[in-house]
């Protein structure tokens, strides 16, 4: 109904038009907000939000892959409605919303998702959510109550049409990856019970084996096990629930789901089962277990999970790493396994210089080479790294300035460096203290580097990151100290790996309740979307099941203009 | 029709000139007489599907087979009563619009909120549709304001806000009943009247393709093009322009205030498209879209077919019906020859709930319905016919004459999405029984590419494509 009057005017008034030679295809966008409402509280408003000292608003059509500007104007907040005439067709284009204080500075933005417009294309039609920059902000989607049948904006959680009554699909240790046009695929997961230890392994209430899609462009969590008729196809569901596994892309929206812990009572026991998670297969086929060319299934050697996983494009396959076996927590592994895509057989186990766990696995510039970084065993924290090469094999590379453990590393840029790891955060003991300092890392070169000013704005443990594509920088969410989590993001912004300070720490916004262990990815439209994780929900600190996302704007644009 | 900043190419015109000339003498030599062809409305079966898909499909097959060029289609039937019943003012449109507006208010005093809503803005749509011929904008803008408190009630605040903005742009000094509306809408209100002022009017420079064209804003007399108007205040307006030989012009307008200066460029033709006085009595024409709309029909039907033929001239009645099986639109086309009351059922067609196969779709109805009526296809004739979800049941004509009766279930367009079901730990109020509206996001977007469809199909008949696309932004 809401939409029905639009649309009528629309008929009406090309009917009173008739055709028009001259007249262009047309990028409808339509604007919500998280932001000040107009009766003087914060949340999803029709329209823009009534965002402090806003002045101007600039749009432009980008192609932010190739760092184009199509097109760009400028208008005032007050002219609610604006036009970017005869934008140039083409692919992966964006449209970016801007919205600018009488300082020229953008205060809120949003953005589409990547999209294509040839000449054959008449209409396309999108809605934006526009949030304050640097901000945190429930990720919208339209809901309709059932009972009353009212429709409005509401946080996006998953979808529960798949559960069976009061399951809660709040999760984490869940996989969060990207498809080729953007939709973020979520993969098992779980909810634990909150109170363990930083490196004791948590019992869980439930532990999923669902798949969801998150689409950035209606902001809708779907299980792909829910067919077009909205029953459950078993078979898209993960032959066994898992939480911890690592989802590896293969390319072409295929991903290895690899291992992981399964729920055996209230405990999370190590599993070694390999699925194909194909999303371009039709329902009924999109998860298969890996399987050799004989036809049998394929499984690790050795049953682990919390371990780490990368896809090594020299020979086609996806090392496994570490990680923790049957045992449970004190069960940390000392060796990697390679799986062979092109025949299912798994080799290894390979030994690591080190047993690791909550390290990272990185492979560099040269496609070969996996870097494998820090981690802790059973007994403590690991400075050391070292390098599993083409051959199996394994070699001691540069130690860390700072030992450290659930930290992230970032691979820098290829456009950048290529074979340098910046290393964030972590904690650095086994008591949970965290620290707030980053260091960077080439591969061969025999030392990291850090240095005074090289840190984040606080410490943080098992901190979630994410480089921006086109400003390279590092945004920093969440994570913990002791027993604090952070709601903060710091943003680490890219200056020049020649600088004193490579990264300088700029202030970024504060979620309303801290969000620790989540997932982030960047998004088509440049937001980062952060899925589960734990926070306090309801009085309770629970995992939750929702979508929340930060504005890290991260534009393609050659600066803002300034309002006449 | 308005253009702003239009530019024309004479190489261009000359061309279509010399096209039309041709065509004109080919079809002065082939002579052949072409069907007229009247279109109903699109229905769904029994409204189970939002109605902004079949009225969008209908419309871009009525534009389908008037690009097909074959087949002369028949105007509406509003459209042709009007034409039956000469000038006038005051179209049956506005009559039944002004109904839509009593009924609403009814239905908000007996706290019918939604229905309210539904039957406002229904209200609203046809106003706006017919602008042309509405003298009291006063219904309108009280339609607004009401619609506005519907919303509100119904709690559709989002709507609610935006309606009240529309009214105070019409009523920019109007106050409201401090004890029928709610505090928050009165600020809307206020907010935006205050807007109005504090930007001051626009400076709209309004030409005209005709001499001697009067202008009309909001319903009020501004004068005869060109004239510059620089009393029309900030936000959403409608612009008539009523030429002296008949022709009428509108438009819904945003004016940007603050002195700022918009062109309107208006090109009238010489006919008349004035809406003429509703009269007599279409009960007729509605018990025959209310029986198509069952999805059940028979011969019964064939009174009502040959009266429409009557009433509009036309040869062959078409309609489309429309109904949802699983994720799939499915519309069905028929064809009735009003001569010898023979119909027949041509090839349906399935859309899927995004409507990205819209194109193909209503291309095939369109030339099926076309081919029909140049080659009636007899051996597709049926006589009752039960339209189901999983199945369209057709009896032939001969020898068997069946009416197999198949309950019609077909789901809100908004069902069959993820249902949020509460979780017992931990508690969630919030989550109540919200269930996405996937679809609904497809409607939007459906409605759009709907709408987009019918620039494509009045535009599909232009060699030239323009130089790019027009990225249009509202906030």
């Amino acid at each position: 109904m809401k939409f029905k009057q639009s649309s009528l005017l629309v008929a009406l008034l090309l009917a009173a038009c008739g055709s028009d030679p001259a007249s262009a295809p047309t990028l409808a966008v339509d604007v919500y907000g998280w932001g000040p409402d107009y009766v003087g509280g914060v949340g999803f408003v029709q329209g823009l939000p009534g965002f402090a000292d806003s002045n101007g608003v600039q749009i432009s059509v980008v192609q932010p892959l190739d760092g184009k500007i199509l097109g760009s104007e400028v208008f005032p907040v007050s002219d609610s409605s604006g036009k970017v005439p005869e934008v140039s067709y083409g692919e992966n284009l964006r449209l970016d919303f801007e919205v600018i204080n009488t300082n020229g500075n953008v205060v809120a933005s949003g953005a589409s998702p990547l999209f294509d417009f040839d000449p054959d294309l008449d209409r396309l039609t999108f809605r934006i959510q526009v949030d304050a920059v640097d901000g945190f902000a429930p990720y919208g989607s339209i809901v309709k109550d059932g009972t009353t049948g009212e429709r409005r904006y509401a946080q996006s959680r998953f979808d529960y049409r798949g559960t069976t009554s009061n399951q809660w699909l709040g999760r984490i240790g869940h996989g969060a990856v990207s498809m080729a046009d953007g939709t973020i695929v979520v993969v098992g997961g779980g909810d634990p019970v909150p109170g363990a230890s930083v490196t004791a392994l948590p019992d869980f209430r439930s532990v999923n084996s669902d798949v969801q899609t998150f689409e950035i462009r209606t902001g809708y969590f779907t299980d792909i096990a829910i067919d077009a008729s909205g029953a459950v196809v078993p078979a898209d569901r993960l032959f066994q629930p898992v939480v911890w596994p690592t989802v590896t892309p293969l390319g072409d929206d295929k991903f290895l789901v690899a291992g992981g812990f399964t729920l055996q009572g209230t405990g999370a026991l190590a599993t070694d089962s390999l699925q194909i998670l194909d999303m371009k297969a039709a329902s009924g086929a999109k998860i298969t277990r890996l399987q050799k060319v004989d036809g049998s299934f394929s499984q690790l050697k050795v049953a682990r999970g919390r371990h780490q996983a990368t896809y090594r494009a020299v020979d086609n396959s996806v090392v496994v790493i570490g990680g923790l076996g049957i045992v449970g927590a004190d069960d940390v592994l000392d060796t990697f396994e390679v799986i062979k895509l092109d025949t299912g057989e798994v080799q290894g186990p390979f030994p690591l210089q080190a047993a690791r766990v909550e390290h990272t696995a990185t492979t560099m510039f040269d496609r070969s080479s996996i870097w494998v970084v820090g981690g802790r065993d059973k007994d403590g924290v690991l400075g050391t790294t070292e390098v599993i090469n083409v051959d199996n094999t394994s070699t001691v590379d540069a130690p860390l300035r700072q030992p450290r453990f659930g930290h992230a590393s970032v691979r820098v840029t290829p456009g950048i460096a290529g074979n340098l790891l910046v290393v964030v955060g972590g904690f650095t003991d086994m008591a949970g203290s965290a620290t707030a300092n980053y260091e960077v890392g080439g591969l061969g070169r025999g030392s990291f580097q850090t240095g005074t000013g090289w840190a984040l704005s606080t410490p943080r443990g098992r901190p979630t990151v994410v480089e921006l594509p086109t400003s390279n920088d590092l945004i920093v969410v969440g994570g913990r100290d002791g027993v604090t989590d952070r709601a903060s993001a710091d943003r680490l912004k890219f200056t020049n790996l020649g600088d004193n300070i490579p990264y300088v720490n700029v202030a970024g916004g504060t979620m309303t309740d801290a969000r620790y262990m989540a997932t982030a990815n960047v998004a088509s439209n440049g937001k980062v979307i952060l899925i589960g994780g734990i926070g306090p929900y309801s009085g309770e600190v629970v995992a939750v099941d929702a979508a929340m996302m930060y504005n890290a704007h991260d534009p393609v644009s050659a600066g803002v203009q300034i309002l006449e | 029709m308005i253009r702003r900043n239009q530019r024309r190419h004479p190489f261009g015109v000359g061309l279509l000139t010399l096209v039309t000339l041709v065509l004109f003498s080919l079809s002065a030599v082939a002579q052949r007489p072409t069907p007229k062809v009247f279109m109903l409305p699109t229905q769904s079966v029994n409204d189970s599907i939002s109605s902004i898909i079949p009225e969008r499909i209908g419309e871009q097959v009525r534009e389908g087979i008037k690009q097909e060029g074959r087949v002369q289609l028949m105007p509406s039937y509003d459209e042709v009563r009007k034409r039956l019943d000469g000038g006038g003012h005051s179209s049956a449109a506005i009559e039944q619009a002004e109904t839509l507006y009593t009924q609403g208010i009814g239905l908000l005093t007996a706290g019918e909120n939604q229905k309210a809503a539904e039957t406002f803005q229904r209200s609203v749509d046809m106003m706006e549709q017919n602008i042309a011929d509405l003298s009291n904008y006063d219904v309108l803008a009280d339609a607004l304001a009401n619609l506005s408190l519907a919303y509100f009630n119904a709690k559709f605040d989002l709507d609610a806000r935006k309606r009240m903005k529309d009214f105070a742009h019409l009523r920019p000094t109007a106050k409201l009943d401090q004890d029928k509306y709610p505090k928050e809408l009165l600020e809307v209100l206020a907010d935006e009247q205050k807007k109005v002022t504090s930007a001051g009017p626009g400076k709209l420079s309004v030409t005209a393709s005709v001499e001697g064209a009067k202008i009309f804003v909001d319903g009020v007399a501004k004068g005869v093009a060109p004239q510059t108007l620089e009393d029309i205040g900030f936000g959403t307006h409608y612009l008539v322009l009523r030429g002296p030989k008949g022709g009428v012009s509108v438009e819904k307008i945003r004016v940007k205030g603050k002195g700022k200066s918009q062109d309107f460029n208006v090109k009238l033709g010489t006919g008349s498209v004035s809406v003429s006085e509703s009269s007599g009595d279409s009960g007729f024409y509605n018990t025959l879209l209310a029986t198509v709309k069952t999805g059940r029909w028979g011969d019964d039907s064939k009174p009502y077919l040959k009266e429409l033929g009557v009433q509009t001239g036309a040869e062959f009645v078409s309609w489309l019906v429309m109904y949802k099986e699983s994720s799939t639109y499915v519309a069905i086309p028929f064809l009735h020859r009003i001569s010898d009351g023979m119909t027949v059922q041509l090839a349906r067609a399935e859309f899927n709930i995004e409507l990205s196969n819209l194109r193909s779709g209503v291309s095939g109805i369109s030339k099926s319905v076309v081919d029909a009526a140049l080659k009636f296809p007899e051996d597709k004739a049926v006589t009752d016919v039960v339209l189901g979800p999983e199945t369209v049941v057709i009896a032939k004509k001969d020898p068997v004459k069946t009416n197999i009766k198949q309950d019609v279930v077909v789901s809100d367009p908004y069902e069959g999405q993820p249902l949020q079901t509460p979780p017992d730990a931990p508690p969630s109020e919030e989550m109540s029984t919200w269930t996405y509206v996937a679809a609904g996001g497809a409607v939007i977007v459906a409605g759009a590419l709907v709408a987009g469809g019918i620039y494509l199909l009045s535009d599909s008949g232009n060699s030239e494509r323009a130089p790019g696309f027009d990225a249009n932004i509202s906030w």
